[in-house]
């Protein structure tokens, strides 16, 4: 069965983007060579510390890798549901595929450098024990990696399992955006790193009793002629490397259970909502987004990302020594507007179904509308609690009226880009009652960029009266506080407005088109646009959205007609 | 059809798709009266689902229209829609709201006053038995498949349309509330309201519309009253008449019911 299912990865991997495949086969190529080059060239004496590190940053790279990536899921234990196999040994042999890939290849070649580390330090008798800690180390960090995934999955019918997925998105965003700010101090440390290692701090403790240092440890014990504690470090990763596949394999058994975890109560919202929204074709739609963002783990998971990655933004912050920057926070959280919002059709899959039968100007522009409310709302509110809080902690009182400019800002031309965004690169996921995984959602990588550009370049004229009166001292007038918040306002509703607006005639102008590319697709649904830029943007999100279904298409048993 | 006929409440005309190479829908005319109810039949792929998708605006045709009470569908969209229930099949919905919520929603951005939504909420959600669910504020996206079919005949019931589209309405739904259904169409033609379904299901057509178009390869090949189409047969003689049926081949899949084996 396991090569059958060997065979099934590949057929499908040869559907996928070539150039997907060509990237991860390089970069999985340079972390092998960097690898080596770390465990040849590094001091002797910095060497364990050095290797001990870098086998651990593989570790982690490979449990948040298949997150950001929809990569690991290629076969999914549901397909096989009906068939009538054993549940664990398709578990079992689902996990054995994983590892027929360039990943698991490059894991175990990375980890072979071991056996360079033994040469070097002048230990040839270690090279067996290096061989073996390679081994039993490349099972354990590909098996945990399905296993966190998996987990994640299942962690999607429930609460505590979407707080967790979000917090690993909100670290990877941080880490992207100011992830430069933690790491500078390690770059500029680099050179003394590579020569004395960690220099006996809790830093070298930590890593080498961390999973990284193990196979570290086993060679060590070999190279001093210690073969029982080498050994005893073998053992410990073969136990290891059983526990993470035993898991990844009854994690990847075919789960046959309840969709959502079973209330005992109504859901939130259900009884007061109704008093507090608005009545009226707006009120309709602002009343079934802010539920629908509250009680949707998908939708969840982009807000509480979101709000951990302001938090890591203000971490990150202190630890590059910029601590009054954390009062930026909020800001971020505002910013994430544009980034999780730039598919909101998306979401919804082929719901828009309801708008298309509904149609009337009325009622499209209620649907905007009432998006961007609930949107400004749903995120404003953390946004500007968080900001308040890092406020309050870092003292950086006298930022205090920049940092509500750019979240009003924000949150206005944030909220005007989403729902133009949504329209004109409608990308269609997983319907909503089908998903399964983080990352069944839909997204548009084109779509995104674009989205957090925009924003940022909208609400420049915001921006640039905010750095006057952060970099502009003391000597400012009074009422200067005031315009910049008067900007604020002025360039806030006019984004939402503008872009909003245009979002309103694209999509009345559009809405059979917009519901055909969530129906049908990867199917080209033609409507003679007059070529402007909105069209092109379209085509370009079009395609993008095109080639990712298509690799889809061939997997899914999609129900079509 | 003679001259003295009403004018028909819904119109498909010519509506024609083709989708990359393969015609999906080729010239599919039909002309519902006023208080008909009409089948739609025709074998898998041919071109059912596509037509009633163009004919309620959901998919733009090639070429063709629709006319909802003489009212171009595909020129004046709020106007023919406003009169149009439309349930189509196998599509999403709001799914984390309830049924009620769901109602509401749909209700107020028809521009309906409060108090008919919450009315003809509370009476859907009984007459459709989706009550109990209700009160245990059961989310659409935990419904069984043939409670969200009933969620998605509640809006398009909801506001009161003249003509009914319902692509596989019976489709999963149990025995029970099947005959609340067809209780819930014959009122509604009764009452000179006009209903389109598609379904596979020859007795189910046979004994509840008074009129069926066959559709086979994307065109109409036969329609009319039930009488006029089964010309004394019964509609599945006719229908596999027209749709042609492959013959057995000699020992066709004879593994299938070897159970000595």
């Amino acid at each position: 069965m396991v090569g059958r299912l060997i065979g099934l990865k590949f057929t499908i991997a040869r559907h996928s983007q070539s150039w997907k495949r060509t990237v991860g086969f390089v970069l999985a190529c340079l972390a092998v060579v960097a690898t080596w080059l770390t465990a040849v060239f590094s001091h002797p004496d910095a060497g364990a510390d050095v290797l001990g590190f870098v086998l651990l940053a593989w570790l982690v790279g490979w449990m948040l890798g298949p997150v950001l990536t929809s990569g690991a899921t290629v076969l999914r234990p549901e397909y096989f549901t009906l068939l009538p196999l054993n549940r664990w040994r398709l578990g079992v042999s689902l996990l054995a595929s994983v590892f027929a890939g360039v990943g698991a290849a490059g894991m175990l070649l990375a980890g072979l450098s071991l056996a360079g580390y033994a040469v070097v330090i002048d230990a040839a008798q270690a090279i067996p024990v290096a061989v073996v800690a390679a081994v039993l180390f490349t099972i354990t960090v590909v098996s945990l990696a399905r296993l966190v995934y998996s987990v994640l999955g299942a962690a999607m019918r429930s609460r505590i399992g979407v707080e967790i997925a979000s917090i690993q998105y909100g670290l990877l965003i941080a880490a992207m955006f100011v992830g430069w700010m933690a790491v500078s101090p390690v770059v500029n440390a680099l050179p003394v790193f590579l020569t004395q290692g960690f220099g006996g701090t809790v830093a070298a403790d930590v890593v080498a009793w961390s999973p990284g240092g193990w196979p570290l440890r086993a060679v060590d014990a070999a190279a001093a002629g210690d073969w029982g504690l080498a050994l005893a470090w073998l053992g410990g990763l073969a136990v290891a490397a059983a526990l993470t596949s035993v898991g990844a394999a009854a994690m990847l058994r075919p789960y046959t259970g309840n969709r959502t975890v079973r209330r005992w109560r109504r859901p939130l919202g259900s009884g007061t909502g109704r008093r507090l929204l608005p009545t009226g074709r707006r009120g309709a739609v602002v009343g079934k987004e802010l539920r629908t963002w509250w009680r949707d783990p998908w939708r969840s998971l982009e807000i509480r990302s979101s709000i951990w990655f302001g938090i890591f933004l203000a971490v990150f912050s202190a630890v590059g020594g910029f601590a009054q920057l954390g009062a930026l926070a909020g800001v971020g959280v505002a910013l994430m507007i544009a980034l999780s919002g730039a598919n909101l059709y998306g979401y919804d899959g082929t719901a828009l179904w309801q708008l298309v039968v509904a149609e009337r100007p009325e009622t499209v522009r209620a649907d905007v509308r009432g998006r961007q409310t609930a949107i400004a709302l749903y995120f404003g509110v953390p946004a500007v609690l968080l900001s308040a809080v890092m406020v309050v902690i870092t003292g950086a009182y006298g930022y205090v009226v920049p940092i509500v400019a750019l979240i009003v800002v924000v949150l206005g031309v944030g909220s005007g880009v989403s729902v133009l965004m949504s329209v004109v690169g409608a990308t269609p996921g997983v319907e909503p009652h089908r998903r399964v995984n983080s990352n069944d959602a839909g997204e548009n990588g084109l779509i995104i960029q674009i989205a957090l550009w925009f924003t940022i370049l909208a609400s420049l004229p915001t921006l640039a009266v905010a750095a006057v009166t952060t970099f502009g001292g003391p000597g400012l007038p009074v009422w200067w506080s005031f315009l910049v918040l008067g900007v604020a306002v002025v360039n806030g509703v006019l984004g939402a407005k503008v872009l909003g607006g245009i979002a309103v005639r694209r999509l009345g102008d559009h809405l059979p088109e917009t519901f055909a590319r969530l129906r049908y697709p990867g199917m080209k649904v033609t409507r003679s646009g007059s070529g402007d830029w909105l069209d092109h943007l379209s085509h370009a999100a079009f395609e993008e959205a095109r080639k990712a279904a298509e690799a889809k298409r061939k997997t899914s048993a999609r129900k079509g007609s | 059809m003679s001259t003295d006929a009403p004018a028909p409440a819904f119109r498909l005309d010519r509506l024609t798709k083709d989708f990359s190479g393969t015609l999906a829908a080729d010239e599919v005319t039909l002309d519902v009266p006023p208080g008909s109810l009409t089948g739609l039949v025709g074998p898998n792929g041919a071109g059912k689902t596509t037509s009633l998708a163009m004919a309620v605006g959901l998919l733009r045709p090639d070429s063709g229209t629709s006319y909802v009470h003489g009212v171009d569908l595909w020129r004046e969209p709020d106007r023919a829609k406003a009169d149009l229930g439309v349930l189509p099949d196998g599509l999403a919905l709001p799914e984390r709201l309830t049924g009620g919520e769901l109602l509401r929603y749909w209700g107020l951005l028809r521009g309906m006053p409060e108090s008919d939504v919450a009315s003809r909420t509370t009476e859907l959600l009984e007459v459709l038995e989706l009550d109990a669910a209700e009160r245990r504020g059961v989310l659409v996206v935990e419904y069984s498949t043939g409670m969200r079919k009933k969620i998605g005949l509640a809006t398009a019931l909801l506001h009161a349309p003249k003509v009914l589209v319902l692509d596989e309405p019976f489709e999963a739904v149990d025995p029970v509330s099947a005959r609340v259904l067809r209780r819930i169409l014959r009122g509604f033609v009764a009452g000179g309201g006009s209903v389109v379904i598609s379904s596979h299901v020859m007795s189910l057509v046979e004994d509840l519309c008074d009129r069926v178009a066959i559709i086979a390869s994307g065109r109409v090949e036969v329609s009319g009253t039930l009488d006029e189409v089964r010309g004394g047969e019964d509609l599945e003689t006719v229908f596999v008449r027209l749709v042609g049926e492959r013959a057995a081949a000699e020992g066709e899949l004879s593994w299938l019911a070897d159970l000595s084996v």
